[in-house]
C-alpha cells in the first residue's frame, strides 16, 4: 500500500472516527435546526393560512402576510440566529476537548496521525456537520412553504443569502471557540474563555458606554449600542436590532430587492470584520495547536500572555462596571460619589483579578498571586475613571478646526421635522434621518455655533436652563465623522443662527426636493388653525408643496423664534405624520389654501365660548373654568395654541404649572393653549392656587 | 532501532527526564526499570511522540518520531492507562485502529479475545482493570507494528495472564521481529523476558545495558572473611557496589568478571565463599542505593 493511499485511508478513518464521537452533538443539531426552521415555519404557516380563511382576509394581505412570515422566520430577520454562534463555539470546545485529559491525549497523540491532520479533519467535520442539516433545514422550509404558496423569487434569494448569514456566525464563532481551547487546558475555562472572548467587546463597550453617558455631558447616543461590533455574539442581532431602533416599517414588511439590498448592505461591513476575525482566530487556533504541548492538559490558561491579558481585562471590567453600579446610587457627581466609586473600583478589581488567578491556579491560596497585577489593574481602572470623570481627552470640549471640517448638520429636537420621509415611504430613526441628509458648509459660523452650545451645555446648571437640545454632527475631510450632543443658548448670536437656519440646506432637509415623490397613495391632507380643521386630500398636497417650498426660502432662526404660525397643514397616511407649520409671511402657502377651500382663519378670543385652565404646580392639582368673555380675552392674550408654538420656542418661554384648554363655537373638542412666561393673570392665579 | 542522544523533558521546574541517551536494538526486549518518578511513562511518552522534548533527539529508524505518522505507524504505545471510547466494545476498538496501522490483524485479535475469554461485544467499561489492561495489550500486539511500548507492563493481570503475555511478545519477536519496550516495576517479570535493560533514576539513566553482560560484569558473592585484612586484601581492585552483613556472612554485590572474583576468592583460601546468580533486583537495589535511593536509611533515621 502506498503512503499515499494509507493517508488517504487514516483520512477517512479519522473523520469516520471523529463522527463516531460526535453522535450525540449531530443529532442534536439535526433535531434542533429541523424544529426550529422546517417544523416550525410550516405549522406556523398553517395557522396563519387558516387564521386567514377565518378572519376573511383578502387573497392579498393573506399573501403578504405569509410572505413575511416566512422572511421573518428563516430570513435575514430571524429571531433566533444567536443559535448559529452558540454552535459554532459547542462544536469547537468539543470537537478538541479530548486535549484537556492526559489519558485521552495520550491515545490520539501516540496514533499515526500528523497533528495538523486531525486538527483539519476535526474542524472540518465540524463545518459539515453543522451546514449540511442547515442547509437542508432551510431548503425543506423554503420547500415546505414553496408549497403552500408562501415563496417568491426575492424571498429565495433571502433564504440563500440568510444561509451564509448563519454560516459566518457558525464559522467566526467556531474560529473564536478554537482559539479559546487553545489557549486553555480544562473544559470549564475553555467554556469560560469562549465566552469571554466572544463577548469582551461588547461588554467592554457598554461599560464605557455608560462612563461616557454618566460623565461626558455632550455625549451623543441613540441608546441602543453600536451597529456592530467584532463579537459575532453581538452581530447575531444586527437586524433584530436595527428593526427596534427604528426600521419599524420593515418589522412586517413584505421582503423586496431594495429591502433586501438594504439589509446586506447594514450586514456587509460587519460581515467583512467577522470573515477577518475568523481567519485570525483561526490561524492563531493552528498555530498554536501545533506547538501545544500535550502536558498541558488539565492547565487552566496555557500562556503566561494570555493569562495576564485575561486577569487585567477581567479586572478592568469588574471595577470599571462595579464603579458605574455604585454611581447609580447617587443623585449626581460629587466629592464624595467620587470617593465611593474608586473604593469600589478598586474592590471590584481585587476581587475580580483575584478570582482569575484562583481560576488559572485552581487553587484559592494563589489569591493574591502577581500583585503586581492586581495594582497595575487597580490603577488602569482608575486611571480609566479619571479619563471620564476630569474629560482628559477633551470630549466635552472638542470642536474641529474649520479647515478639518468638509461639511456638518444639526438636529433640533424642538424642531418641526416630525416624520421626514426617505424613500418610498420609509421611515427612519429622525435624528439619523436628518444628520445624514443635512450638509451645511459654512464651516465657520457652524464651528462657533457649535463651540457656544458645547460650553453652554457643559456650564448649564440643569435642563431648566432653557436653550435648545441638538445634535450636531461633523463630518470631516479624512472621512471620519464626529458627533455631539449640544444646547444651544437662548442667546446665541441671532446672525449664526440665520446663516444655518436660513440655509438651503437646512431648507432641504425640511422640505426635500424629492417630497413629492414620497406621498404614500393614501393620506390625508388637513389644515388647522389650532381649533378647527379642514380636511383635503392628496391632490391638494402636491399643490401645497410647490408653494411652500417657495415659502420656506423665507424661513429663518429670526422669523421663526418672533413669530407663531397662524396655521399647521398636516399630512399623514400609513405610519407617518407630517406637519408644516404656515407663518403670516407664507404668501403663496396661504393663497393656495384660499384656493384649495382649506384657508382657515387665525382663532381669536371671539371664537371661544369657554375655557378650562388646569394648574399642575404647586402640590394639588386644580383646575377652574372661564365663560366671561373679557376673562377668555385676557387669557387668550396671553396664551398660544400648543398645535401652533411653532419653532424655535423654548418651553422656558411658557409657564408650564398652568394649562388651558379652550372650547370653541361648533368644534367638537377643545384645543389646548400654553401660557406664555409671566401671562398668567392675576385671577386665574387667584382662583387656582387658593387663599 | 531507537536511539535518543541527550534527551531531556522537564514539567515546570521538575527534570523528568535528564540527559537520557540510549539505544533499543530491533528484535531485543528492553525492559526499562526505574524508582519511582524516575520518568519511565515520560520517556515512554517521548518515544511514542506524544511529548516532545525540551533537547535531545528521538530517532527511530534514523527518523524522528515527532509529529511523523509514517513513523508512528512502527509504534503502539500502551500507557498505563489506555483510554478506551465511553461504551465502546473491543471489537470496535480494533475497528478504530485497524485502519490505522496497516498491518493490524483483525482476525487474529478476535482469535486472541476469544483465547483471553473476553466477549468481544461486550463494553470495556464494563471489563474489570485487569481486562482492560488484556484488550489493551492485544491491540498494541494485533496493530503488527515494529515497536510495542508497554507502561506498566503486567500492571492487573493475574499470573496466568503475565505467563501468556510474556509468550505472546516471544512468540511475536520470533515471528514478525517485534521490538518490545516494557516498563514494569514487577522485576522478576521483567527479568525473565529483557535481553535489555535500562535503569532510571531522578530522570537520568543509571544504567544501559544487556541483561547478560550485566550478569556478567557484576557477580554476588556470600562469604564469610576471617578478618578485615583478608577482606581488604581480596576485594583490592574490585568495586564493592553493596554490601550487606549478618553476623560474619558478608554478601556482597561486586562489579568485576566471574573469573577474577573467582580467581581472588580462591587465591585467599576463605572459610567460605559462593557466587550466587545475581537478580535484577538486586541490581537494581544497588544501582539505585548506590544513586541515594536508600530507603532503609531513611527506616533506620526515622527510628
Amino acid at each position: 500500500m502506498t503512503s499515499e493511499n494509507s493517508s488517504l485511508i487514516r483520512n477517512r478513518a479519522l473523520q469516520r472516527q471523529i463522527l463516531r464521537r460526535r453522535l450525540w452533538l449531530t443529532a442534536l443539531t439535526w433535531l434542533c435546526l429541523l424544529l426550529l426552521y422546517p417544523a416550525a415555519l410550516i405549522t406556523r404557516l398553517a395557522g396563519l393560512i387558516q387564521g386567514a380563511g377565518e378572519e376573511y382576509l383578502a387573497a392579498q394581505a393573506a399573501r403578504n402576510n405569509i410572505l413575511v412570515l416566512v422572511s421573518s422566520w428563516i430570513g435575514l430577520r430571524q429571531p433566533l440566529a444567536i443559535l448559529a454562534v452558540l454552535f459554532g463555539a459547542i462544536f469547537a470546545i468539543q470537537g478538541f476537548s479530548w486535549l484537556f485529559s492526559q489519558e485521552k491525549t495520550d491515545f490520539y497523540e501516540s496514533q499515526p496521525v500528523g497533528r495538523m491532520q486531525r486538527f483539519w479533519a476535526i474542524f472540518w467535520n465540524g463545518i459539515f456537520l453543522y451546514e449540511i442539516p442547515l442547509f437542508v433545514s432551510l431548503f425543506l422550509s423554503a420547500l415546505g412553504a414553496a408549497a403552500m404558496g408562501a415563496m417568491d423569487e426575492i424571498l429565495w434569494q433571502e433564504v440563500g443569502w440568510s444561509f451564509l448569514q448563519l454560516s459566518l456566525l457558525f464559522l467566526t464563532s467556531n474560529a473564536v471557540g478554537l482559539l479559546a481551547v487553545m489557549l486553555t487546558g480544562h473544559l470549564v475555562v475553555s467554556m469560560l474563555m469562549t465566552a469571554f472572548l466572544l463577548s469582551f467587546d461588547w461588554i467592554w463597550g457598554n461599560i464605557l458606554s455608560a462612563y461616557a453617558s454618566v460623565f461626558f455631558k455632550t455625549v451623543y447616543s441613540l441608546g441602543t449600542g453600536p451597529a456592530f461590533l467584532l463579537s459575532p455574539l453581538y452581530n447575531s442581532g444586527i437586524i433584530r436590532r436595527r428593526l427596534s431602533q427604528g426600521w419599524s416599517s420593515t418589522e412586517g414588511t413584505r421582503m423586496t430587492a431594495d429591502l433586501l439590498k438594504k439589509f446586506l448592505v447594514l450586514l456587509g461591513t460587519p460581515d467583512l470584520l467577522m470573515a477577518a476575525l475568523f481567519a485570525g482566530c483561526l490561524i492563531l487556533a493552528a498555530l498554536l495547536y501545533r506547538s501545544r504541548r500535550a502536558e498541558s492538559a488539565g492547565s487552566a490558561v496555557l500562556y503566561a500572555p494570555a493569562r495576564f491579558f485575561v486577569r487585567v481585562a477581567v479586572g478592568l471590567a469588574a471595577g470599571l462596571y462595579a464603579g458605574q453600579l455604585v454611581f447609580s446610587a447617587f443623585s449626581g457627581v460629587s466629592a464624595l460619589s467620587d470617593v465611593v466609586m474608586i473604593f469600589a473600583i478598586l474592590t471590584a478589581v481585587i476581587l475580580a483579578a483575584g478570582f482569575a488567578q484562583v481560576v488559572f491556579s485552581f487553587d484559592f491560596r494563589r489569591f493574591f498571586r502577581g500583585t503586581w497585577q492586581i495594582a497595575l489593574t487597580g490603577i488602569l481602572a482608575v486611571f480609566v475613571f479619571c479619563i471620564y470623570r476630569y474629560d482628559l481627552t477633551g470630549y466635552d470640549r472638542y470642536v474641529p478646526d474649520r479647515e478639518q471640517v468638509k461639511s456638518c448638520a444639526i438636529y433640533v429636537y424642538t424642531e418641526n421635522y416630525d416624520g421626514l420621509l426617505g424613500t418610498e415611504g420609509d421611515t427612519d430613526i429622525l435624528t439619523e434621518k436628518v444628520l445624514d441628509q443635512m450638509a451645511l458648509e459654512d464651516t465657520d459660523k457652524f464651528t462657533r455655533l457649535a463651540a457656544d452650545a458645547m460650553k453652554y451645555r457643559r456650564e448649564a446648571a440643569d435642563s431648566a436652563s432653557g436653550g435648545f437640545e441638538a445634535v450636531i454632527r461633523y463630518r470631516l475631510w479624512d472621512g471620519k465623522t464626529v458627533t455631539r450632543t449640544v444646547t444651544i443658548p437662548k442667546e446665541e448670536d441671532p446672525k449664526i443662527l440665520d446663516a444655518i437656519v436660513g440655509s438651503s440646506a437646512w431648507h432641504s432637509v425640511l422640505f426635500p426636493e424629492n417630497w413629492e415623490a414620497t406621498i404614500p397613495r393614501k393620506c390625508t391632507f388637513s389644515v388647522t388653525n389650532g381649533a378647527a380643521v379642514a380636511a383635503g386630500d392628496r391632490s391638494q398636497a402636491v399643490g401645497f408643496a410647490a408653494a411652500y417650498r417657495e415659502d420656506l426660502k423665507q424661513y429663518t432662526y429670526s422669523m421663526a423664534a418672533s413669530q407663531y404660525p397662524i396655521l399647521l397643514v398636516e399630512i399623514a397616511g400609513g405610519d407617518y405624520t407630517e406637519q408644516f407649520a404656515v407663518y403670516p409671511s407664507y404668501e403663496k402657502t396661504l393663497a393656495f389654501l384660499q384656493e384649495s377651500g382649506l384657508y382657515l382663519s387665525p382663532v381669536t378670543d371671539r371664537d371661544i365660548t369657554r375655557v378650562e385652565v388646569d394648574c399642575t404646580g404647586g402640590e394639588v392639582y386644580r383646575q377652574t373654568a372661564y365663560t366671561d368673555r373679557e376673562k377668555i380675552r385676557k387669557i387668550f392674550a396671553g396664551c398660544t395654541p400648543t398645535a401652533l408654538l411653532g419653532s424655535w420656542k423654548d418651553y422656558s418661554d411658557y409657564d408650564m404649572d398652568y394649562l388651558a384648554n379652550a372650547s370653541v363655537r361648533d368644534a367638537a373638542s377643545p384645543f389646548t393653549l400654553y401660557f406664555e412666561k409671566n401671562s398668567v393673570p392675576d385671577f386665574v392665579q387667584k382662583d387656582l392656587q387658593g387663599d | 532501532m531507537i536511539e535518543t542522544m541527550h534527551l531531556e523533558k522537564s514539567f515546570g521546574s521538575v527534570k523528568a527526564v535528564a540527559d537520557v541517551s540510549l539505544t533499543i536494538r530491533d528484535g531485543e526486549v528492553f525492559g526499562l526499570v526505574g524508582t519511582n518518578g524516575a520518568g519511565k511513562s515520560t520517556f515512554l511518552r517521548l518515544l511514542a511522540g506524544v511529548l516532545r522534548q525540551d533537547a535531545g533527539q528521538i530517532l527511530v529508524d534514523r527518523e524522528k518520531i515527532w509529529d511523523n505518522p509514517e513513523k508512528k505507524a512502527d509504534i503502539f504505545f500502551v500507557p498505563n492507562d489506555f483510554y478506551f471510547f465511553p461504551n465502546a466494545t473491543p471489537e470496535e476498538m480494533g475497528k478504530y485502529f485497524a485502519p490505522l496501522y496497516p498491518r493490524f490483524d483483525v482476525a487474529r485479535y478476535e482469535t486472541l479475545l476469544r483465547g483471553f475469554h473476553l466477549d468481544k461485544l461486550r463494553r470495556i467499561r464494563e471489563f474489570s482493570r485487569g481486562m482492560r489492561r488484556q484488550v489493551a495489550i492485544l491491540l498494541g500486539l494485533c496493530s503488527g507494528t515494529k515497536y510495542l511500548l508497554l507502561d506498566e507492563t503486567f500492571d492487573g493481570l493475574d499470573p496466568l495472564m503475565r505467563q501468556t503475555v510474556r509468550s505472546l511478545i516471544a512468540k511475536d519477536m520470533e515471528d514478525r521481529g517485534l521490538t518490545p519496550v516494557l516498563s514494569s516495576h514487577n522485576l522478576r517479570e521483567i527479568e525473565d523476558l529483557c535481553d535489555h535493560i535500562g535503569i532510571l533514576h531522578e530522570g537520568g539513566i543509571l544504567l544501559s545495558e544487556d541483561l547478560e553482560d550485566l550478569r556478567k560484569r557484576m557477580q554476588k558473592v556470600q562469604c564469610v572473611f576471617s578478618s578485615e585484612e583478608e577482606k581488604k586484601t581480596i576485594l583490592e581492585g574490585i568495586r564493592v557496589v553493596c554490601e550487606t552483613r549478618r553476623g560474619r556472612l558478608s554478601t556482597l554485590i561486586l562489579e568485576a568478571d566471574r573469573e577474577s572474583v573467582e580467581a581472588k576468592f580462591r587465591a585467599a583460601d576463605m572459610i567460605f565463599f559462593e557466587i550466587l546468580p545475581l537478580t535484577l533486583e538486586e541490581i537494581f537495589v544497588s544501582k539505585t542505593e548506590g544513586a541515594g535511593y536508600d530507603v532503609r536509611k531513611l527506616i533506620l533515621d526515622s527510628q
